[in-house]
């Protein structure tokens, strides 16, 4: 074993100049009031903290979660049957079917946020193509509407919800289902007492790989027309405020919100079958 | 042993490949997008035999922290007035040497803009030579039937004023930035673009605040002139005058018949962008021959060709006014001349506190 250990020592330099050095960074600027970078001229000071009390930080971090809990939820909901389907069915090619579902997720994410946009508004391709054939249906007006960004972020995550479920879904022993069967289970029982339960570790791996970029995204909400995230709320003090170290601040505490939920998640999982 | 050498001899030969490429002088130019003809880039680095490498920038904003972070030794910067104050009183700028550019003489820009510029913050001349000038104003098509007569006769206060449009008719486009989207309530409400009276500030909060849930409010960037030009989505929208030609253009050469038009309030908003040398430059001789490519007169109106704005020197407006096509679109747009603005205000660096509490208004408004 350890003469493997020197092959992770690229992997140690790469995380530490860009993950430690980055974060040590932005610690720093958390305490100075710096525009830009400069983090050896900076005097300490705690004025950034005032941040955390302003009515508009709360409320984008609220409804940043709110947003992403939603979107969630829908997640779970949308991807638990496809997954399960797919796991459950005779198809020879699985991995094709899967691959169609990621599909997507390979294209730019700006490019399907803009397409997305388009198709909340008027004029969009589906209309217009219903349109020539004599169809005139009123246009969903999403664009800027909460139900939009949550259509938007679903779709553009759920692929990250379908694939752990179902990598847990077809791990499960198949003679499970057969001895509950021969227990005289019927087979919404079965589901419920058997196939749930050794599932929800795929769930919560969903949860956690769906949840954080939500909450955390700037670009699919703002393409979206929604301003009022947390999102929205750092990149206005990298940008119009030059106020970096207020930016910094928030994404520290960002980053602390979801190292500690990750830090729950591990102390529940003790076997450490979530997918991390 | 014969591994090591062959590893070091790769390394070696690798490194006088790339310096291979390194032998052209860089010219790092820190420009909006879509701000320059391509062609003439290209005019430039032959000319010049040195290679252009451009860096694109979103706001004033973005080059500020770029030049003050010197991640990049920009040579050449296109920022707007405010930020040419900003960037000046924070001492990174370079005065510039007028000799060293052939093509320059302090006479040689339009009259308005000189006279814009004398009664801007004091050396401002010194820093810059400028690039592009150009005002805001309403762009809208003809989506709801008599809107023109209203825009024309109203100007800002269609924004605001629901006496004028059907407010369940409308749906009307606002830049989502700060300092432009609080403007149109400013120009509106009669107060200074360059207000810090808290007051007044709490006013244009309040008034964005009630647009917001009164109309139809669309916040976008570029996307805005797009709409108004697709005819559906928008019926109005606060634009750059260079953004309407962009788009004009566009259609144009599309084939479109969808109208589209701008109109220019009296009271507006006027605003320059000019070329400086920040502090950060290191290729300072090449950044002054790119100064005096782009005043060449045949440079300028190529690049009008590809921009929308209107240029700055009298050559180039005398050039673009004798050439058919121009002539005619000066006629029938006169918005393209910025000069043709009653009472155009320029904005100026107000200070830190209350570019933050601009961002807090505009968070207000918008996502009431």
């Amino acid at each position: 074993m350890k003469r493997f250990s020197k092959l992770s020592i690229p992997y140690l330099i790469w995380m530490s100049l860009l993950v430690l050095i980055p974060i040590a960074i932005l610690i720093i600027m958390a305490f100075q009031e710096t525009k830009g970078i400069k983090i050896f001229e900076g005097k300490l000071t705690f004025n950034n903290f005032k941040v955390l009390v302003d009515d508009y930080f709360i409320e984008s971090l609220w409804l940043s979660f709110l947003y992403s809990g939603i979107s969630t939820v829908c997640c779970i909901f949308i991807a638990y049957p496809i997954a399960y389907i797919i796991a459950r069915s005779h198809f020879n090619n699985r991995f094709l079917v899967l691959c169609f579902l990621v599909l997507p997720m390979w294209s730019n994410t700006l490019l399907r946020t803009k397409a997305i946009a388009s198709l909340f508004m008027e004029g969009n391709i589906i209309s217009s193509m219903l349109a020539k054939i004599g169809l005139e249906l009123p246009t969903l007006d999403l664009y800027g509407k909460p139900l939009g960004v949550i259509i938007g972020m679903v779709s553009m995550y759920l692929p990250f919800m379908i694939l752990p479920i179902y990598t847990v879904l077809e791990k499960i022993d198949k003679s499970l289902y057969d001895a509950s069967d021969d227990l005289g289970a019927n087979t919404f029982k079965t589901f419920w007492k058997v196939t749930f339960p050794l599932s929800l570790k795929g769930i919560v791996t969903g949860i956690i790989l769906v949840f954080l970029p939500c909450a955390t995204g700037f670009g699919i909400a703002e393409g979206l027309g929604e301003s009022g995230l947390i999102g929205t709320f750092i990149q206005q003090n990298f940008g119009n405020n030059i106020t970096y170290g207020v930016g910094a601040l928030v994404s520290i505490v960002i980053l602390i919100i979801i190292t500690a939920s990750l830090f729950i998640v591990g102390k529940v999982d003790k076997e450490g079958e979530t997918l991390l | 042993m014969k591994k090591v050498i062959l590893c070091f001899s790769i390394l070696f030969l690798s490194l006088v490949a790339l310096t291979g490429c390194k032998k052209k002088p860089k010219l790092y130019l820190l420009n909006w997008n879509e701000y320059l003809n391509g062609d003439l880039v290209k005019k430039f680095e032959e000319q010049f035999d040195c290679k252009v490498v451009q860096l694109a920038s979103e706001s004033n904003e973005d080059m500020y922290t770029v030049i003050s972070n010197g991640q990049y030794p920009v040579d050449i910067a296109i920022p707007s007035d405010y930020m040419i104050q900003k960037l000046a009183n924070e001492k990174l700028l370079n005065q510039l040497d007028f000799s060293k550019m052939s093509n320059y003489q302090s006479d040689m820009f339009d009259e308005n803009l000189a006279n814009l510029r004398a009664s801007y913050f004091e050396g401002n001349e010194s820093y810059a030579v400028p690039y592009f000038w150009g005002t805001i104003g309403i762009m809208y098509n003809d989506r709801t039937p008599g809107l023109e007569e209203v825009i024309q006769q109203n100007g800002w206060d269609v924004f605001f004023d629901e006496t004028l449009v059907d407010k369940n008719q409308v749906k009307m486009g606002m830049y989502n930035n700060p300092r432009d989207a609080i403007a149109v309530a400013e120009l509106y409400l009669g107060y200074s673009l360059n207000t810090t009276n808290s007051d007044e500030l709490t006013n244009v909060q309040n008034l964005l605040v009630k647009q917001n849930q009164t109309f139809d409010v669309k916040y976008a960037a570029d996307d805005l002139k797009k709409w108004v030009a697709g005819g559906l989505n928008l019926d109005f929208a606060i634009v750059y005058s260079g953004d309407f030609f962009d788009q004009l253009y566009i259609l144009e050469e599309d084939g479109s018949d969808q109208y589209i038009n701008m109109y220019v309030p009296d009271n507006t908003n006027l605003y320059f962008d000019a070329m400086v040398i920040p502090t950060t430059s290191k290729n300072t001789d090449l950044a002054y021959e790119f100064i005096n490519f782009m005043l060449d007169t045949d440079n300028i109106v190529e690049n009008v060709s590809y921009v929308g704005y209107c240029p700055c020197t009298k050559l180039a407006i005398e050039a673009l006014q004798n050439d058919e096509y121009y002539a005619d679109l000066l006629e029938k747009y006169p918005v393209f001349y910025p000069g043709n603005t009653k009472n155009g205000e320029v904005y100026r660096d107000l200070g830190d506190d209350i570019y933050r509490r601009l961002t807090e208004i505009y968070n207000a408004g918008r996502n009431a």
